[in-house]
């Protein structure tokens, strides 16, 4: 059966907003003046159109963003999005982790399921979203299905290549202290894939996160995708802009946290 | 503590299966309760397999090991190692490392019976640290203190100080001897350095390669508690000049065949 391609245990994914982890104020200067860049640029190109309905200015998007913040909608939505992709991606995880470091502590089981989750895993998330909603129905349980499949596969690769990375010395300490099959999952297993688990979650969330957004557009009637669909329709092309952006901003909020989390779930990792 | 004596019978590991390479020709040796066993051999000898098998990591293909008449099936912490990397969990920190094995053990106090070890190996001070932060010799001491707080019957110790520069290695060689001569349990030490040999050995096993068997067993008189002056003694001298020849025959015997280049 064909080898799954985990995703590089790097932990350094390479992400658009990785300047921001640079901390020297050249990264910074350089980093805010990319922005302030994109957002001249695109004010020029609006100016240049003159259709507002085609490519509306950063100052009308802004406008906009202010009118749905004190009307209580984009809160609404953004909430909606937020906790499906908080439940796919807990579940997601739940499974992924855990069937993870048994596949690679029980052979027999790592036969059993490579083969399955190898054919699998290129359907994309969008593809089984007609599926969700028969199954499903629009709504909610639809959506929890989609955000969890985008996220399985990346935290289930990471912890995998992780797993395997175990040192058959820390495995036989283990064991000559007395450790059984699962203290050895627990405290040895877990902890050398710890570094993997982490880059696959934080891949997971991004991918988790991009789902929900393609699920609202078309199973759902609530969330940042709904909401941009729904502007697009009513030709409210500054809301689609406000939409947009919030999913760029929570997207790239949630990659940064992640990583500041990083030090406290990986102590031994610092002070290298 | 309570030591138990080691009996190897015909004890033999072929890699990859029964017509595989010889990694052990019938090994046959007998090992008294508290006895402090040093097994010496050029490296391609199979020590470190012998341990492996004693330690239960590998088995034999065919003979046995037996702990006070039981046979070895499975690695255990009535035979616990210390290993030539010092395999401390990266994840843990020093005092975590020393009550892991207490904790398995069920012990309601591990924690503290831990920094009793790490205190026995003068290593207090760094209980909070992670392995990543110490330096080669006290990563080796937590291993060693980690293994002694399981209060194995047996000590398997895999050329625990190979790594270490030549100072620290022989303060290490006078921490164990003194904790050694406090306990007493039994010493499995597996090293390919005479002067470490004939500083701890109650009785030096020899290893050769082709076949890889025990080529002498040598009753090291010497009286202890043994000072660095030990190598003085006329006594060590002859029996260092003994293993010296042995040992040389034996890497000859690799190094013409090439094997080790």
């Amino acid at each position: 059966m064909s080898q799954l391609n985990p995703v590089p245990k790097d932990s350094k994914n390479p992400t658009l907003i990785g300047f921001v982890s640079g901390n020297s104020s050249k990264a910074w200067l350089f980093g805010i003046s990319g922005i302030l860049t994109l957002t001249l640029g695109w004010s020029l190109a609006s100016w240049t159109i003159g259709n507002p309905i085609l490519l509306p200015s950063p100052w009308a998007m802004l406008i906009n963003f202010r009118e749905v913040l004190e009307n209580g909608t984009l809160l609404t939505d953004v909430a909606a999005s937020l906790q499906r992709v908080v439940i796919g991606f807990a579940i997601a995880a739940g499974i992924a982790v855990p069937l993870a470091l048994l596949v690679v502590a029980f052979k027999t089981l790592r036969y059993f399921f490579l083969p399955v989750l190898s054919l699998l895993r290129p359907i994309p998330p969008i593809a089984w979203i007609p599926i969700a909603i028969l199954w499903f129905g629009l709504g909610e349980r639809s959506s929890y299905f989609v955000t969890a499949v985008a996220a399985f596969f990346p935290i289930f690769l990471n912890s995998l290549s992780g797993a395997l990375t175990v040192e058959i010395q820390h495995l036989r300490a283990a064991q000559c202290l007395g450790a059984g099959r699962l203290a050895l999952l627990r405290y040895v297993y877990l902890p050398s894939a710890l570094p993997s688990v982490w880059t696959g979650l934080k891949i997971g969330l991004g991918q988790s996160w991009m789902a929900v957004v393609t699920a609202e557009l078309i199973a759902t009637q609530s969330g940042l995708g709904f909401m941009i669909e729904l502007n697009r329709l009513e030709l409210e092309t500054p809301k689609v802009f406000v939409g947009m952006l919030m999913i760029a901003v929570i997207g790239a909020g949630m990659t940064l946290s992640l990583g500041w989390l990083e030090v406290w779930v990986l102590p031994w990792k610092k002070n290298k | 503590m309570v030591s138990s004596g080691l009996r190897l019978n015909e004890l033999s590991v072929r890699f990859g299966g029964p017509q595989g390479t010889i990694g052990l020709d019938r090994i046959g040796l007998e090992i008294k309760p508290g006895e402090f066993v040093v097994i010496l051999g050029p490296s391609g000898c199979g020590k470190s397999t012998l341990l492996n098998v004693i330690a239960g990591f590998e088995k034999p293909t065919s003979g046995t090991v037996e702990v006070d008449g039981q046979p070895v099936l499975k690695p255990g912490p009535e035979r616990a190692v210390v290993f030539q990397q010092h395999s401390l969990f990266p994840w843990m920190t020093a005092l975590d490392n020393v009550a892991f094995g207490l904790k398995r053990l069920g012990k309601a106090d591990a924690v503290d019976q831990a920094r009793h070890y790490l205190g026995l190996v003068g290593l207090l001070e760094i209980a909070g640290k992670y392995p990543h932060q110490l330096s080669g010799g006290m990563q080796q001491r937590v291993g060693l203190a980690r293994a002694l707080a399981v209060e194995p019957k047996i000590l398997l110790m895999d050329e625990p100080f190979g790594a270490l520069d030549a100072q620290t290695r022989i303060l290490m060689q006078e921490q164990l001897v003194k904790l050694w001569e406090e306990w007493r349990h039994t010493v499995v030490f597996v090293t390919h350095d005479i002067d470490e040999a004939l500083y701890l050995a109650d009785r030096v096993v020899v290893m050769g390669v082709k076949p890889n068997s025990v080529r002498g067993v040598f009753n090291i008189g010497i009286p202890r508690p043994r000072g660095r002056e030990v190598r003085l003694n006329e006594n060590y001298q002859q029996l260092y000049q003994e293993l010296f020849n042995l040992i040389r025959q034996e890497s000859l015997k690799s190094f013409k065949s090439g094997s080790e280049l």
